[in-house]
């Protein structure tokens, strides 16, 4: 479904249905997300922001891997909070807006697939 | 019926090679930019200046640099903000740190430092692509809020933390007014949309559009990836580095780094996806999509309400014009995915052939 919409239409997958259920699923992990941390930490309108957070994450972890996103999380919530608590004071604090994005970027520069990602294999 | 093309043949290398081959498109473009000198600056009001027409120009010319990587060169960046934010800030730094520096030239290098953070940024495109680099730019674009909030350094340890732009100044004539402000943006944005226009359809835009449509089969076919990636980062960024600069110095005048914030860079995305990516035509058209709708919204929301005969609020009509401005979005990706830009070829097309339909 993802590699080919075209070839997996012609294959009998019944493309709106998928798509269907792929959204319903998202938005119910999202909403267990949402309220634990809302429960933890409260909610407000800024929560918007916290989705973006999340791309480090399964980069980090490699798309197409539910363990990936796991360890991924793992890595950058404490690493985020680690980073702040050691490295900050030498470059002036609040670093950990970054960080997590920069850890991801320096990772892919050598893992392009993440760490639990599937193989990328190009093909013309 | 007016705009045929039979007849006008091309008997040298140069009349087909030109920017505009159709000459109605050619008279056209000169009637507007005559207009755009002459006309505007004789009709428009103070308000207009400032709330429409400057904002218009410095965002055309942002979204016509980040439609140059991410239209021509399929890498997209969420980071613009930040590569106009390194170019605000660096013509900052230079105007006021080197005496008598002119207001050209500290843009320029403005410019010049974008460049250079924008290639070392775009050092992750040669190795991923896709929502990883959109990651990856999303780095830059953190990463540049921080700095410019933290260190001191690049507001001259001013304590309340924002940039002021000097006084604006060109071969020693002030040019504070609107209409030198307007007349200055819309200068640099036709230069830069002309070189960019050429750029596109030189040897390196077709590297360009080459890598876009399958980096593997471009590099199998002789393009080398790190060049092309690269020389579009360093373009894109450029163009992006000199619209920070005028963004700062001709319409904010004074700014705090979140005046470059992730909005900003969805903002210039929406605009070059709305407008029509890989276009540089469609950049103007998002960015006047972005820029003037709200701005209509806003005027017309309490009119319309009036015509129905209910009384409507300034924060309800704020907020409704967030949602409609969202429904127009998607709206007009669903009708036409490929951009306003799309809309205006068809157009074209259509008035070819007219009166018959095919």
């Amino acid at each position: 479904m993802a590699d080919d919409h075209q070839a997996a239409q012609s294959v009998g997958i019944p493309l709106s249905r998928i798509w269907f259920i792929v959204w319903c699923v998202a938005g119910v992990v999202a909403l267990v997300a949402g309220m634990i941390w809302g429960s933890k930490l409260g909610v407000q309108f800024s929560l918007a922001t916290l989705a973006l957070r999340a791309l480090p994450v399964v980069i980090l972890g490699g798309l197409t891997s539910v363990p990936g996103a796991i360890v991924g999380g793992l890595i950058i919530g404490v690493g985020e909070k680690l980073s702040e608590v050691y490295l900050g004071p030498f470059v002036g604090g609040g670093i950990e807006i970054w960080f997590a994005y920069v850890l991801s970027l320096v990772f892919l520069l050598f893992r392009p697939q993440g760490l639990f990602g599937e193989k990328i294999i190009d093909r013309v | 019926m007016f705009y045929r093309e039979n007849g006008q043949f091309k008997t040298s290398y140069r009349a087909d090679q030109q920017i505009f081959p159709i000459s109605q498109d050619r008279i056209a473009v000169l009637a507007i930019l005559a207009f755009a000198f002459i006309g505007v600056p004789l009709l428009a009001s103070e308000y207009l200046f400032n709330a429409i027409l400057i904002p218009f120009l410095v965002m055309s010319l942002a979204a016509l640099g980040l439609n140059l990587l991410s239209g021509y060169c399929g890498q997209i960046s969420l980071g613009g903000a930040a590569f106009m934010a390194v170019g605000a800030y660096g013509a900052y730094n230079f105007i006021m740190r080197v005496p008598g520096m002119p207001l050209p030239l500290a843009l320029l290098l403005g410019g010049v430092c974008a460049t250079v953070f924008g290639v070392f940024f775009g050092l992750p495109s040669l190795r991923v692509r896709g929502l990883y680099l959109a990651v990856a730019t999303l780095a830059a674009q953190f990463f540049a809020d921080w700095v410019f909030l933290r260190n001191k350094w690049f507001t001259l340890d001013n304590a309340s933390g924002s940039a002021a732009a000097p006084h604006l100044e060109l071969l020693g004539q002030s040019i504070q007014g609107d209409v030198p402000r307007y007349l200055f943006c819309l200068t640099v944005l036709v230069i830069l949309a002309l070189l960019s226009k050429n750029l596109v359809r030189s040897a390196i835009g077709r590297e360009w559009m080459a890598m876009r449509d399958m980096d593997v089969a471009a590099a199998v076919i002789g393009i080398r990836p790190m060049y092309a990636k690269l020389s579009a980062f360093a373009v894109s960024s450029f163009v992006l580095g000199i619209a920070g600069g005028l963004w700062g110095f001709f319409y904010l005048g004074a700014w705090e780094p979140a005046a470059f914030s992730l909005d900003l860079s969805l903002k210039l995305l929406f605009m070059v996806i709305i407008g029509g990516l890989g276009s540089i035509m469609g950049s103007f058209f998002g960015a006047a999509f972005i820029v003037v709708l709200p701005f209509a919204l806003n005027q017309f929301l309490p009119w319309v309400a009036s015509l129905f005969g209910f009384m409507i609020t300034t924060t309800a009509a704020s907020h409704t014009e967030l949602m409609i401005f969202g429904v127009l979005i998607c709206w007009f990706l669903i009708v036409e995915p490929h951009g306003l830009a799309r809309l205006w070829s068809t157009g074209k097309q259509k008035m070819r052939v007219w009166p018959f339909p095919h």
